[in-house]
């Protein structure tokens, strides 16, 4: 439902904000994959969320107990809580930095049998958005070839899907993205 | 209920992440202090002068950095203490130490530098010396009257809302 509500609305856009200009597009890639059959994988997200919270909650623990007891009765646990919190903030730094990096987008074909992974980037001063998409076989399956794994790089101004308004051009920008992936999913077979 | 229909909207993790997002915000400052708290072996290492019975060395309003650690206090040192009934901290020079040989017990007589008399008349009654564990930290430094907002704001509660309500208001100016 969600998806075609927002195929029908229009998105607009500040073309003088990278940020947004980048996010529509982010956006505008996701839906354009789900569409075409890709469910979306949660890994990256679903790790930092786990990391996160484990640390909220050494946390909260910690400050309810030293709330209700002195401190040098509670001493020991914060000695824990703290050193928890400080393992899993920089775990989830590492992998946002290491593992996730441009990555906003993970998704799986079950029926194709592959996963396909989306990451943008811009760099500063300069409007043109680059795409990044790279394969890779589901786990397990035998089926589908062996791959190629070298990522699929694409750059685009802008200029090429938004309008002087702000408007942004689905249609162009989702023939250009389909182009992209059909390459991609090409480059596999070598 | 708004977030239940972002719940519907985006998903319960999109509604976490917001959480984690905001949450660590607060964790992160908390821990920060408690590292702190736990580097320096002190309950609360920093803390704000309410009297001015430490004059001329330290005022009302001062903010003051303690570090406790393991180590036996000497004559000489300013020290914050907490007596065991009462919730506010003193913060005194160390006028007299006794040492017990075997055990290693100290018993502390402290007295502000401006008042006449020492604190025998502060501590709990029938108690003559402090302990060792009753001291919060020794006074490693300070910043002159960088803590009068506390002490205002702690006299003048609505100055709380005041503050509360200009910071809301500021945040609503801005543009993210």
């Amino acid at each position: 439902m969600a998806i075609a509500e927002s195929r029908q609305s229009k998105v607009v856009v500040n073309t003088s904000s990278a940020g947004e200009l980048k996010a529509a597009c982010d956006t505008g890639l996701k839906e354009f994959l789900k569409e075409r059959g890709y469910e979306e994988m949660h890994t990256h997200t679903d790790v930092k969320l786990v990391l996160g919270y484990v640390g909220i909650i050494f946390c909260a623990i910690d400050f309810a107990y030293s709330w209700k007891y002195p401190f040098s009765q509670t001493k020991w646990f914060s000695y824990i809580s703290v050193s928890v919190y400080a393992v899993t903030s920089a775990l989830a730094l590492v992998y946002s930095y290491v593992v996730q990096r441009d990555t906003f987008f993970v998704g799986y074909n079950k029926a194709k049998g592959h996963i396909v992974s989306a990451g943008s980037r811009t760099k500063r001063n300069e409007p043109t958005y680059r795409l990044t998409l790279t394969t890779r076989p589901i786990r397990g399956r035998q089926d589908p070839p062996v791959y190629n794994s070298k990522p699929l790089e694409m750059k685009q101004p802008f200029a090429a899907w938004f309008h002087d308004d702000g408007e942004f051009a689905r249609q162009k920008f989702n023939s250009d993205v389909d182009a992209a992936i059909d390459a991609l999913l090409a480059k596999k077979a070598e | 209920m708004e977030f239940l229909s972002q719940a519907k909207k985006f998903g319960v993790r999109s509604l976490l992440l917001q959480g984690l997002t905001f949450l660590s915000v607060l964790t992160s400052a908390f821990m920060i202090w408690k590292g702190l708290s736990l580097f320096t072996n002190s309950e609360s290492p920093v803390v704000v002068v309410l009297s001015g019975s430490m004059k001329p060395a330290y005022d009302r309003g001062d903010i003051l950095f303690l570090h406790n650690g393991f180590s036996p206090i000497e004559v000489g040192e300013v020290v914050v203490y907490k007596l065991n009934d009462k919730p506010i901290p003193i913060v005194h020079r160390v006028m007299k130490v006794h040492t017990e040989n075997e055990s290693g017990e100290q018993y502390l007589l402290t007295k502000g530098d401006y008042n006449n008399a020492d604190d025998r008349g502060l501590y709990s009654p029938g108690q003559m010396w402090i302990q060792r564990d009753e001291i919060i930290g020794r006074v490693k430094g300070f910043v002159p009257y960088a803590g009068m907002g506390t002490i205002w704001m702690n006299d003048y509660p609505h100055l709380k809302l005041v503050l509360l309500g200009t910071l809301c208001i500021l945040s609503l100016f801005s543009n993210d």
